[in-house]
């Protein structure tokens, strides 16, 4: 059985006229010379080109390479070579590695080996010396990149206490440039992290019912966050951390360090890809089928870049996670891990009422934390007026997001029975990515793109 | 607690105008509430109030859907969704539903929202869907306003309002229809009621219902019709009683037919009708057929209108001649125009078999909508027949139709002819535009699974369109293969 189902494999592809031709390329007819080992597939593919294009797939992964000149990544041969694969495991049959495919997994090999010894080095203790010259450095980056987001900050407070001083009632009555403009400001005062923050105001100012509730809960966060740096020396190290995350201070591989690494049956249980129309962030969660802990990777990319494929929702893998410092440790990166396997029964699952408490805790711990995970256990999704929501056997449940567009394939998966569903909890609604019904993962996340 | 909401007034007003409301003494203390702006004062209170967030009280769930005796469709079908899913392939898709319900096998569920909403009202996608769904299609589509439209009655319903009374016209017609093929005269009989006060288009669509189970029993209120004030509905009374060969109707129409044509000497003589008196108005002959050429006259005009309510075994009796040898005369005549759509017409109408073939044997084409429709008359081994010989060189668009109405499974012959034909239609550098392809669908899934291989066979893969039609068959095949339950490991 193939570790991908084909859902899984069109969840990859970076947009959807690429998952469409995709599509169009998983029949047998278009293939030659195809093969697998246990860590590649490969297969040749005719193009318009003379030459067939070389399509290889690294299972680890996956990871995708092909001659093709395509720009998109995965590209359409990629996708369609592992969907023919996850469709009919049987298609491609075992053989040995024809030279170009050994070739490029050696590569990747090495290069994995040597970004690990990298990590190593830089996590190692160097000797004294140079120990203390980095620190130096680091601490005197830091302590210039601190004047110039404190300086930023204080702008925004005068600012902010105006805006205050006016109403929210004047404020939304200003252009939605008014905030851009702000943004920018603080992107050029190093704190991008506000400067999201502050983007998201017009759409909120915009809003319907209760967008003034909405807007003061916004903007009544983000000074707490102003105050919390204000006094960040006080804060114990871990929310340093996290108010230092949330300004929008990228990790240094020294603060990964300093990290958490965690082994564990890592499930990947669901994914959201946010396109911002410059920069695109995909956010992986994963849940440890026996630590229980949740754990949220980013994936970055800008223009037409690919954002990483290798954490496909629904699977599982052995493996460690590194958790970056903070009071409650979330962001993580994968360390080394083993081939992906469909998840048949997940594990870690809890009720609305817990789920709640544990935001709570959270929420206590770091008031920026953003989006809680719920992987909830045995609940019935329920149509309803203006939405829908998920309902545990005494009747108690949790309203599902006005934008969440997948209610009638949650509710056709469910058949009216409880099922587990995994989502984001956004403080007001939940948010399904992903669901298992009958040993089988559904996918969200194409739901709420389309 | 209301401290959030004036919290909010606040903060819409302003700090200016209004003052910040007094705060929880617990939190006002952890917030230093007196020194504390009234932003930070509201992030606080915000923070207090999502962590004290209680779990809801849900609405009453569903009730269960019943336990599928079906088993799950297998992988090696399943990887055909994605591609089915894009829409390309209708025709494929509704064959792949009726051949998995056929297999005995059952859709995921995940894929039924989309397939219900694919379906809508269609009554043939809708059954291949519920059939192919399982029980949990049919507790889907219950569930879903749009997709419950056409449902028989389920206990999850409301219960079901008279779509007669309150219905939209095209669902009073459907309502209407239904009833005439249980139980005609009743049927006929809630039209009749409420004739007189329905506005002329409402007339018009209810009144083609009674073409569903048309019979003599109809005529009265049919003649009644003809003197109605609406110009289509006299049009369509018109239609159903020249469909009854006994009606006083048909016999009017013969007579004036008779006293028009005369055959001498294996010629047809006519002599053109007047113009209608009122009770010729009364049955029409002043009406208008746009679909004719312009050129042909008031007289001509009318003498189609006659001719095509007389039942065409009325001349091969009256003449003493076959059908071919009247229609070749028909075709030599100066009025042959007029001649032949109105005998085209009334085969068309009666259902005349013979007269059908000896009309296509002579190539005759009507321009006339009304009267085209000879190969529906045809029985099917003609149809078959008529259709091999007008299979050559390039695909005729007018025999899709004709090609569609022929009973299954198609000849081996035939689809020979057909799959050659649909590939020299683009010309030899050329793909097949998807519009069209999206036509041609519809004659490609005709194609018996056994003879797929011989008829790609046949093409010559290097056109460009013949390649599209053998990568067509050929998923085709591939796809319903992989239905087949002998295949399953």
């Amino acid at each position: 059985m193939s570790a991908f189902t084909p859902d899984q494999v069109l969840a990859l592809a970076p947009d959807a006229s690429s998952a469409k031709a995709g599509q169009g390329l998983a029949k047998p007819g278009v293939w030659q010379r195809v093969g697998r080992d246990p860590r590649s597939l490969w297969g040749e593919c005719q193009g318009s080109g003379k030459d067939p294009y070389r399509t290889q797939v690294d299972l680890h992964g996956p990871a995708f390479q092909c001659s093709c000149p395509s720009r998109k990544f995965p590209c359409k041969h990629g996708l369609g070579l592992l969907l023919l694969h996850a469709g009919r495991p049987d298609f491609a049959a075992e053989a040995a590695a024809p030279p170009w495919v050994v070739e490029w997994i050696a590569k990747r090999e090495a290069s994995a080996e040597k970004k690990a010894a990298k990590a190593e080095a830089e996590a190692a203790p160097p000797d004294p010396e140079t120990a203390a010259r980095r620190a130096e450095q680091r601490e005197k980056r830091s302590a210039r990149r601190e004047d110039r987001v404190r300086a930023g900050l204080e702008e925004l407070q005068i600012w902010l206490d105006d805006t205050m001083q006016a109403g929210l009632a004047a404020a939304r009555t200003r252009p939605s440039a008014h905030w851009d403009g702000l943004a920018a400001r603080m992107i050029d005062a190093q704190a991008p992290g506000v400067a999201r923050w502050l983007r998201e105001v017009p759409t909120l100012l915009a809003g319907g019912t209760d967008w003034a509730g909405r807007t003061l809960s916004h903007l009544g966060r983000l000074q707490l966050l102003l105050h919390a740096f204000g006094r960040i020396d006080q804060l114990p190290p871990p929310l340093q951390a996290d108010v230092r995350g949330a300004l929008g201070w990228n990790p240094a591989e020294e603060d990964w360090a300093a990290g958490e690494r965690v082994r564990d049956d890592w499930q990947v249980v669901g994914q959201r890809v946010e396109d911002d129309g410059q920069i695109r962030a995909q956010r992986t969660w994963l849940l440890g089928a026996n630590t229980g802990r949740s754990a949220l990777s980013w994936s970055f990319a800008a223009g037409g870049q690919p954002l990483d494929v290798s954490l496909v929702p629904g699977t599982v893998f052995a493996g460690e996670l590194q958790f970056l410092p903070g009071a409650v440790p979330r962001r993580a990166r994968t360390g080394a891990r083993a081939e992906g396997k469909s998840i048949p029964q997940v594990r870690g699952v809890g009720g609305i009422a817990e789920a709640l408490a544990a935001s709570a805790r959270t929420l206590a711990e770091n008031p920026w934390a953003g989006r809680e995970p719920w992987l909830l256990r045995a609940v019935v999704p329920v149509p309803a007026e203006g939405g829908g929501w998920l309902r545990e056997a005494d009747g108690q449940g949790v309203r599902l997001a006005r934008c969440f567009a997948g209610l009638w394939t949650l509710l056709a998966i469910s058949g009216g029975a409880p099922i587990e569903v995994f989502g984001e909890w956004d403080g007001e609604a939940f948010e399904p990515l992903g669901a298992w019904a009958e040993g089988e993962y559904v996918d969200f996340r194409a739901e709420g793109a389309s | 607690m209301s401290t959030w909401p004036d919290l909010v007034t606040a903060a819409l007003l302003g700090t200016q105008h209004a003052a910040a409301p007094v705060l929880p003494a617990e939190l006002a203390e952890a917030v230093k509430a007196d020194s504390a702006s009234l932003l930070a004062q509201a992030g606080a209170l915000d923070l207090w109030r999502q962590a004290g967030r209680q779990v809801g009280s849900a609405p009453a769930a569903p009730a269960l859907a019943a336990v599928e005796s079906r088993p799950l469709l297998p992988a090696r079908a399943r990887a055909h969704w994605p591609i089915l899913q894009r829409g390309e392939f209708p025709h494929l898709l509704l064959e792949w539903l009726q051949t998995l319900a056929q297999a005995g096998w059952r859709l995921p569920a995940a894929t039924l929202p989309e397939l219900l909403s694919w379906a809508g009202a269609r009554a043939a996608r809708r059954e291949a869907v519920l059939a192919a769904g399982g029980e949990r299609a049919h507790w889907l589509a219950a569930q879903h306003p749009d997709w419950n439209r056409g449902a028989a009655p389920t206990p999850l319903l409301e219960p079901a309002v008279d779509p007669w009374e309150t219905g939209s016209l095209p669902e009073r017609v459907a309502h209407l229809t239904a009833r005439r093929r249980t139980e005609a005269a009743a049927a006929r009989e809630q039209l009749t009621q409420v004739w007189a006060c329905e506005p002329a288009a409402a007339r018009t669509a209810l009144l083609e219902a009674l073409a569903t189970g048309l019979g003599a029993d109809d005529e009265p209120f049919l003649e009644s019709v003809l003197a109605d004030r609406s110009k289509e509905a006299r049009r369509g009374a018109i239609d159903l009683l020249a469909r009854l060969p006994g009606s006083d109707f048909v016999a009017r129409q013969t007579a004036r037919a008779d006293a028009a044509l005369s055959w001498r000497a294996g010629k047809i003589e006519l002599n053109l009708p007047a113009a209608p008196d009122a009770a010729g108005q009364r049955d029409g002959l002043d009406l208008k057929l746009p679909g004719l050429p312009a050129k042909l006259g008031e007289r001509a005009v009318q003498l189609v209108l006659v001719l095509s309510a007389v039942p065409p075994a009325h001349w091969s009796q009256r003449f003493g001649a076959p059908p071919a040898d009247l229609v070749a005369a028909a075709k030599a005549h100066e009025f042959s125009i007029a001649l032949l759509t109105g005998l085209a017409w009334a085969t068309v109408r009666h259902r005349a078999a013979d007269w059908a073939e000896a009309l296509l044997e002579a190539r005759v084409t009507p321009s006339l909508a009304e009267a085209a429709a000879l190969p529906s008359v045809l029985e099917d081994t003609a149809l078959e027949r008529w259709l091999l010989r007008q299979l050559t060189g390039q695909f005729d668009w007018n025999l899709r139709e004709p090609l569609l109405a022929l009973p299954r499974p198609w000849s081996r012959e035939l689809v020979v002819a057909v799959v050659r034909g649909l590939a020299a239609s683009t010309g030899d550098a050329y793909r097949i535009p998807r519009t069209t392809f999206a036509e041609f669908e519809a004659l490609l899934v005709r194609i018996p699974v056994a003879h797929v291989q011989e008829a790609c066979g046949t093409l010559d893969g290097s056109v460009p369109a013949a390649a599209q039609l053998q990568e067509y068959l050929t998923f085709r095949l591939e796809v319903l293969g992989a239905l087949q339950p002998e295949s399953s490991p």
